[in-house]
């Protein structure tokens, strides 16, 4: 099975915010009450939440000297060795071949490690329920099973969420900066943010200009930053085992030099 | 003058009862309604005072148990055993209460068991677990002659003594099983320890008459993992964690902080029972542990100082932030006051100075912990996290439980052997 | 629209003004990305910064309400650059012609003006003729009163600074604008132009139509691939409203309203049959007879007959306006009894919305059909009324959703598309046609009984096979509506088309614009005798209903070189499945496309064995090319405008009511003075409440009102969709950081926004998409607020509507939603 990918393209996205709608629609994720606005522009929510996956950002920037309102998706990432599996002690969370990472409830244990893990800032928890849940994107898996797209894609008049194998997203996403130099900024967004993901963004502005999180992601996936002190355990283990049992025979030994040397069982 | 303190005690163990009866109140209510109304935590900070406190700071207050054992074992510090039991003890109910708390903070408690199987070697949280569940074990084992001997049950004492060592030895090749999952490391590990009690057994390792050292080496091993793993924890959050605390080396940090507190805990908690319950202090043994205590400062002192260093951290020191605020707070307050004084002669020797050396040591260990899990965080999008009072509340709950239980199995049960009146009350 | 949606694809400039498609029409979006990625270049013009200009590639500004000075220069621009397509403009359009000696233009006022009626006569503006009456041309375009030079003499004032202190626009920005837009007069290269209520909703609305039509007409774009002038309409189904007159003025197929004079109908005929003279002219409407008589067959069935004029006397004949404005007015003034409201709802989408609300309450009985409680049913309980002080009987009947019951729907682009229900209706919500087939029934009873005037209501045709649950079958509705034959051994047969159709009373049609769009299964061809759901059985005959067909067109199939997208086997298109209409006009005199690469139709003389015939899309009039292959004109041949009495597109039109050109004029409501003439506002429109009307001085700020993405209209069906509502839960209005800093408005307070009508409350965003305009040397500011808003539904608001004014176009009566005079106040926290 192929490792597929969402293919963003902010150009092509005028913020019409139906992928936002379309995803709580797939998964009846209940509407958020909202007041006004909740960021720049039409912004509403203010965060990815419990009840929404997939936030539209609107961004009011300064393009060298002219002025550009700019969207942004947010969205699980569906890295490719993520942060929030490797954190998760009971194997609630999986990386699908087909590249979705999605989450068993009936394992988690709540602990919320992932939660700290996740460098794009994704794994929503249910504060507000004495019975709760970890949520977030789960990149369709479903509807992926089924043969079809995610809702987001399916919903996106303009085509500005593509989806397909991630070697051809990011194919496509080279040849549409190849094609338009001055039209994008030169760089895949995901194509190696913690070790790579599963949805590439391409943009005409800087993804920092979009509260993107940029310098703060690691390009090595998070497990790197755990896996040497994981590695460390069984030399601890075997050392003091061997240590500690020397050290104590050596020295009672010496203790009992002086007295007679019979061993005192009671 | 006995009589006063019991008066003074009474009314104490009022107020923890009060505090005690509290937290269970605003725990049940956290179970009826969710943690969100109980605590700010929020989705940019999952985790708060509960991991902070409860969890970071309460085990590694816990590691007096396995520091007095090493010295014991390692250095024949015979002389520590008076020390031995209490420790042992406040470890013990530590991690309990730690748990207790666990299962607070945790959002499905009631699914704590799937961590027996549903492995992740993967995840230094299932270490940290299975750290927790294995050691309290191994403390529970330690502990039981106490009980044995408050109703003098000798045979099952006897059984104790030969069973327990092999008891460690499964939970120790089980954890490797779990973590490791190499079979070349689990044969090595498994054949150095059963080769180690054999040698007991047959007689050629003296066996130690009071515990089997076994047990002692398992406590050791696991909780020097414990609080390491801790540590390890915050591996995963470079992109969170504030240059000033996040390290490749903060595992051994966590350690060597621990080991520092360790030993604090030793002379806070022998004082504090010593006038609870009119006991003299074993002054000798505490001025060797203050001792011990400068050490451990200066020691981690220099590890923390050459690893910012070498990590080129230093500008972020100087300029006011909230972050290098608490980083001087937690240096200042908890090692380069402590260690001037455990470092004054004078000072050294006495039981008053020892004490509160050892308190500043325990809140420098607290700002730290507090420092990694949640004032050094910084987390995109979210809105900032302080403690919600009945966060707070909860806590000084379980704590004020915890003493309580102490009190009570210090006053019932032959905790402190005392050699010149061995009469247990 | 002449063309549609998905033919945006094939333009080099896709020119966005007086629209926000994008937000309104995201689906356009898909078809410009296209061009975009052909490498088109997209051009948005409008008051705000939008999504659209987000997605666009140049964008200049424009102050609300002055679309003809900025097209204007640009036409200037054409022509003074000589960036036109003569071949084009000297045989397809009226540029040639010579316009009478009594035409003028003088001080902002054509000929004929009547200042006591506020109207012109018209006939100052007619054609010159030769003796057999046909207008006199002068292919050279020189002569100083043919349409042309006149056109270039107009438009010769609206010069770029004249231009960019009228509309605020900055010069180099409109400069762009006008090079690249303009650019396309090369005969290869083609633009479209998108609009839609930012150009209608203006006292001038229709002259805003004009001016663009004019400039493509000049750049040779209209009949393109990629061309046209095209409106994207607004409700799902509006243009299929038009197209069945769901309007005072037009019957069905746009058929005139018979006036009170014309009593018989061959008075009507007379009057309505446009004639002409010249042999060149296809005339189409000289074929109204059939359509018209085919229509009241329709109605009136075996009752209609030579005899009794088919039936004509049945027909209303309104005097004047009847336009939603003088209806609320008539309302008001109690001469309106009672309101049947089918699926509107006017107490938040009317202008001066305060006085509409007041007018319900004058009413005896309203019914509101709906799927919703919306505003107007519950008008009688509104916020700040007593409902025991209101009389009016209101009842509501909970209506089934398009997607609740089948039927068809028409696109901007004329394309009808069959409709299946997808769901149940909730509890007792019913089909609008089984709710107007109660009401009929009911009627028809109550007449039978009597009553004044009761034949046309007994006669009324109304077999549609209802079944016993009261549903009419929309299959028989449908096939009507193409049309069948009466009598003669073709009876009950469908007609082929609308050539078909007869004025002897042989044939009915409902509509003779979709005449063919519903077939017998005999004259079918191609894939549309393949199996399907588009494959009915009406009045015991197999018939294929054409709307439901769903073929696409294989690609390997196409042509070399011609546009894609006409798919003739998907869904049905008006007229006579023509997708692009005009399209004769994307030819020369020889049949060849002027754009091979992207070609429409033409002409190839190796088909029907050396006889020739067009191929590609259905043409515009099936005669041969105006030229032999010698270069001979071909005496059979017709010019490509056929709807036109002249054969040819009208860059000079006598048919609008306020002048033959378009001409700026400030709207009724404006801050500055006309830079361009004495007369200020369009000099026939009827100012309904004159004392209504603000004084700049007090109301200095621009006001305009739109739609966003998130709600849909007066707001019932999205302000009651939870989800939605969490996207835009309050209204709010939006003005420049430079206007917000000077009354002290941050970004979510509250501000106050009055007119002389009415005040509102909203939020304040503050936003760099708004900017003030230096128009006639000051700053003028403008704002803007979305009107969805009511008291009704999950979250309420303001409506903006209590700001509006009853005031409309000249030629539509559509109201002035877009440009008015307001106030702004920061609202005192008490
Ligand atoms: N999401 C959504 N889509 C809709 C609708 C809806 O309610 N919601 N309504 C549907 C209906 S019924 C219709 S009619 C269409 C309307 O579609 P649009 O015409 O696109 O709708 P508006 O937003 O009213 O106006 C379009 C633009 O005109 C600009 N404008 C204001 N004054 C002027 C002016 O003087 N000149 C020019 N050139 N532009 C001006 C406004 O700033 C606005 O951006 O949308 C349809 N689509
Ligand atoms: N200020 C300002 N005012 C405006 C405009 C503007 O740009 N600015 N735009 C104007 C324009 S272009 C338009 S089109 C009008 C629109 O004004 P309205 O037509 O009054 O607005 P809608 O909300 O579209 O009303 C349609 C109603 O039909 C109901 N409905 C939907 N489907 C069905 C059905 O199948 N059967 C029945 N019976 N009901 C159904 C919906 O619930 C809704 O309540 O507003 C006008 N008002
Ligand atoms: S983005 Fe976060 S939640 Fe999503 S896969 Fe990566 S680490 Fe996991
Ligand atoms: S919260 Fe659940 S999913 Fe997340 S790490 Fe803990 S157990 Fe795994
Ligand atoms: S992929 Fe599915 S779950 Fe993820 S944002 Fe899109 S619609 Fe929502
Ligand atoms: S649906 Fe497509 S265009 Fe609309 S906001 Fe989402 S990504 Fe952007
Ligand atoms: S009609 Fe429906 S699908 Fe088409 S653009 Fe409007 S909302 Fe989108
Ligand atoms: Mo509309």
């Amino acid at each position: 099975m192929a490792m597929n990918a969402l293919l963003i393209d902010l150009p092509r996205c005028m913020g019409c915010r139906g992928c936002q709608v379309a995803c709580k629609h797939e998964y009846k994720r209940a509407a958020e009450k909202t007041e006004f606005f909740a960021g720049p522009g039409y912004q509403n929510p203010r965060d990815l939440s419990k009840d929404t996956w997939c936030l539209v950002t609107y961004n009011e920037v300064l393009v060298n000297g002219r002025f550009e309102w700019v969207f942004g998706k947010r969205q699980c990432m569906h890295c490719q060795v993520p942060g929030c599996i490797s954190a998760c002690p009971v194997q609630a969370l999986e990386k699908l071949p087909t590249g979705p990472v999605v989450y068993h409830k009936d394992k988690c244990i709540g602990c919320r490690y992932c939660m700290l893990a996740c460098p794009f800032v994704v794994p929503r928890f249910e504060f507000d329920s004495w019975n709760p849940y970890i949520t977030k994107c789960t990149m369709c898996a479903h509807r992926q099973a089924r043969g079809e797209i995610p809702a987001c894609a399916k919903a996106c008049p303009t085509g500005a969420i593509t989806f397909g194998e991630r070697d051809a997203m990011v194919r496509e996403a080279q040849q549409r900066i190849a094609n338009n130099p001055n039209g994008y900024v030169h760089h895949i967004y995901g194509l190696h943010e913690a070790g790579g993901t599963c949805v590439l963004h391409i943009s005409s502005v800087p993804f920092e200009k979009l509260g993107y999180i940029t310098k703060k992601v690691p390009t090595s996936p998070m497990v790197a930053h755990t896996e040497p002190a994981m590695k460390g355990i069984p030399f601890v283990m075997f050392g003091l085992a061997a240590i500690l049992g020397l050290g104590y025979h050596l020295r009672t030994r010496l203790e009992r030099q002086p007295a007679d040397g019979a061993g005192d069982r009671q | 003058m006995a009589t006063e303190t019991k008066a003074k005690s009474g009314l104490g163990s009022g107020i923890l009862a009060l505090l005690a009866a509290g937290g269970i109140i605003l725990a049940l209510y956290r179970f009826a309604t969710g943690i969100g109304s109980v605590s700010n935590l929020n989705q940019g900070y999952p985790w708060g005072f509960w991991i902070g406190f409860d969890v970071l700071t309460g085990i590694a207050l816990a590691a007096g148990g396995f520091v007095v054992a090493g010295l014991m074992h390692m250095f024949g510090g015979e002389k520590y055993h008076p020390l031995v039991r209490p420790t042992i003890l406040t470890a013990f109910l530590g991690y309990l209460l730690f748990i207790s708390a666990l299962l607070v903070d945790l959002g499905r408690p009631w699914t704590i068991w799937h961590m027996m199987v549903m492995w992740h070697h993967e995840s230094p949280m299932f270490e940290v677990g299975w750290c927790v569940m294995l050691y309290t074990t191994i403390l529970f084992l330690e502990f039981l002659p106490v009980v044995f001997e408050r109703f003098r049950w000798e045979r099952l004492q006897r059984i104790w003594r030969n069973v327990s060592p092999w008891i460690a030895i499964a939970l120790l090749v089980l954890f490797t099983v779990a973590l490791v999952q190499i079979p070349a490391w689990i044969i090595a590990i498994a054949a150095v320890l059963v080769a180690f009690q054999l040698g007991v057994d047959l007689g050629f390792i003296h066996r130690n008459p009071r515990m089997p050292t076994m047990l002692m080496m398992a406590g050791i091993i696991f909780s020097t993992l414990h609080q390491s793993s801790l540590g390890t924890l915050f591996l995963i959050v470079p992109h969170k964690l504030n240059a000033i605390w996040y390290t490749p080396l903060l595992p051994v940090h966590f350690f060597v902080s621990a080991v520092a507190a360790g030993l604090a805990m030793v002379i806070v908690e022998s004082t504090l029972s010593a006038r609870l319950f009119g006991r003299r202090i074993e002054l000798h043994l505490l001025k060797d542990v203050g001792n011990l205590l400068a050490w451990a400062i200066l020691f981690y002192l220099a590890l923390r100082g050459l690893d910012l260093v070498f990590r080129g951290v230093g500008m972020e020191l100087l300029d006011v932030t909230p972050q290098s605020i608490a980083f001087w707070a937690e240096v200042v307050i908890g090692l380069l006051i402590p260690l001037a004084i455990l470092l004054t002669p004078e000072f050294a020797t006495s039981g008053p100075w020892l004490f509160w050396s050892s308190i500043l040591v325990i809140i420098g260990l607290l700002l730290n912990r507090l420092n990694v899990s949640v004032i050094g965080i910084t987390s995109e999008y979210a809105k900032t996290y302080y403690p919600h009072w009945m966060e707070l509340g909860i806590s000084a709950g379980i704590v004020s439980l915890g003493v309580l239980v102490y009190i009570y199995i210090c006053r019932n049960f032959p905790v402190y052997v005392d050699e010149s009146s061995s009469s247990h009350r | 629209m002449t063309n549609h949606w998905s033919d945006m694809a094939h333009a080099d400039v896709v020119m966005i003004c007086g629209s926000n498609a994008v937000e309104n029409h995201p689906i356009a979006s898909r078809w410009i990305e296209r061009a975009k990625a052909n490498g088109a270049v997209v051009l948005s013009c409008d008051p705000r910064y939008t999504r659209t200009t987000a997605f666009a590639d140049h964008y200049c500004k424009m102050r609300s309400g002055t679309d003809i000075a900025f097209v204007g220069g640009m036409i200037n621009y054409a022509l003074q650059n000589d960036r036109v397509n003569r071949e084009y403009v000297r045989h397809y359009t009226n540029a040639t012609f010579l316009v009478n000696p009594e035409y003028d233009f003088e001080a902002g006022l054509f000929a004929g003006y009547d200042a006591g009626k506020r109207a012109y006569d018209a006939s100052k503006w007619a054609y010159e003729l030769d003796e057999q009456g046909v207008p006199v041309r002068d292919m050279t375009m020189e002569h100083p009163r043919c349409v042309f030079q006149l056109l270039k003499k107009h438009f010769a004032r609206y010069d770029m600074d004249t231009v960019c202190s009228i509309t605020g626009a900055p010069r180099e920005d409109y400069e762009k604008i006008c090079d690249v837009f303009t650019s396309t007069w090369a005969p290869d290269r083609v633009a479209t132009w998108l609009y839609a209520m930012g150009t209608t909703q203006h006292t001038h609305g229709t002259q805003n139509i004009r001016t663009y039509a004019i400039l493509q007409l000049l750049l040779g774009n209209i009949g393109m691939a990629g061309g046209g002038v095209n409106a994207l309409r607004g409700e799902s189904n509006v243009q299929g409203s038009t197209d069945m007159a769901l309007l005072f003025h037009i019957l069905p197929g746009y058929l005139k309203v018979p006036a009170p004079p014309l009593q018989t109908l061959a008075a009507y005929l007379e009057k309505n049959t446009p004639k002409s003279n010249d042999p060149s002219s296809g005339n189409w409407w000289q074929n109204t007879p059939k359509y018209m008589v085919s229509l009241l067959k329709a109605w009136w069935g075996d009752h209609a007959t030579k005899e009794n004029d088919f039936c004509y006397n049945y027909l209303p004949k309104p005097s004047g306006d009847r336009s939603f404005i003088s209806l609320f007015e008539a309302i008001y003034a109690g001469t309106i009894k009672g309101l049947l409201c089918f699926g509107q709802n006017p107490a938040v989408g009317g202008p001066n919305s305060n006085k509409e609300r007041e007018a319900l309450a004058r009413l005896d009985w309203l019914v509101c059909v709906d799927l919703f409680e919306t505003d107007t049913a519950t008008f009688w309980k509104r916020p700040g009324v007593d409902p025991s002080k209101i009389q009016t009987e209101v009842f509501l009947l909970p209506a089934a959703a398009s997607m609740e019951k089948q039927g068809s729907v028409v696109n901007s682009g004329r394309w009808a598309q069959w409709r299946y229900a997808a769901a149940k209706p909730p509890g007792d919500a019913r089909s609008d046609a089984w709710i107007v087939t109660r009401l009929v029934q009911e009627l028809k009873a109550l007449y039978e009984a009597g009553g004044a005037f009761p034949e046309p209501i007994r006669h009324l045709t109304w077999d549609y096979h209802v079944d016993d649950h009261g549903e009419p079958d929309i299959q028989y509705v449908a096939a009507e509506i193409s049309g069948y034959y009466m009598e003669g051994e073709q009876k009950g047969r469908q007609v082929l088309n609308f050539t078909k159709l007869a004025d002897d009373g042989s044939t009915c049609s409902g509509c003779w614009i979709f005449c063919g769009s519903y077939a017998d299964y005999a004259d079918g061809k191609g894939p549309e005798l393949n199996d399907g759901p588009h494959i009915t059985e009406v009045r015991g005959r197999k018939t294929i209903n054409r709307l439901a067909k769903r073929f696409k067109e294989d690609p390997a199939k196409v042509p070399e070189g011609r546009c894609r997208g006409l798919d003739p086997d998907w869904a049905w298109c008006w007229p006579l499945n023509r997708r692009i209409i005009y399209n004769r006009a994307s030819v020369d005199h020889q049949g060849q496309p002027w754009s091979p690469h992207r070609w429409v139709i033409r002409w190839n003389p190796a088909l029907a064995d050396g006889k020739g015939a067009w191929e590609g899309d259905v043409p515009d009039g099936g005669w041969p090319p105006l030229n032999n292959p010698d270069g001979t004109p071909n005496p059979a041949s017709r010019n490509p405008f056929l709807m036109r009495p002249e054969g040819v597109a009208c860059l000079f039109a006598t048919a609008l009511t306020d002048g033959p050109f378009p001409e700026h004029y400030e709207p009724l409501e404006s801050p500055v003075a006309n830079l361009l003439s004495p007369q200020q506002f369009n000099p026939v429109i009827k100012v309904w409440e004159p004392d209504l009307i603000g004084d700049p001085r007090e109301f200095p700020i621009v006001a305009t009102t739109y739609r966003v993405c998130e709600h849909w209209q007066a707001g019932a069906m999205t302000r009651n969709a939870s989800w939605l509502v969490e996207l835009m839960p309050d209204v709010f209005v939006e003005l420049s950081a430079d206007l917000a800093q000077r009354k002290g408005i941050h970004t979510g307070d509250w501000v106050r926004v009055s007119t002389k009508r009415g005040t509102m409350r909203a939020r304040a965003l503050v936003t760099r998409r708004f900017e003030p305009f230096f128009v006639a040397g000051k700053l003028v500011d403008q704002i803007g607020i979305p009107w969805h808003w009511g008291y009704a539904g999950l979250a309420t608001g303001d409506s903006a509507n209590v700001l509006t004014p009853h005031v409309g176009d000249a030629n539509t009566m559509i109201p002035e939603y877009k440009a008015f005079l307001c106030r702004v106040e920061k609202e005192e926290v008490v």
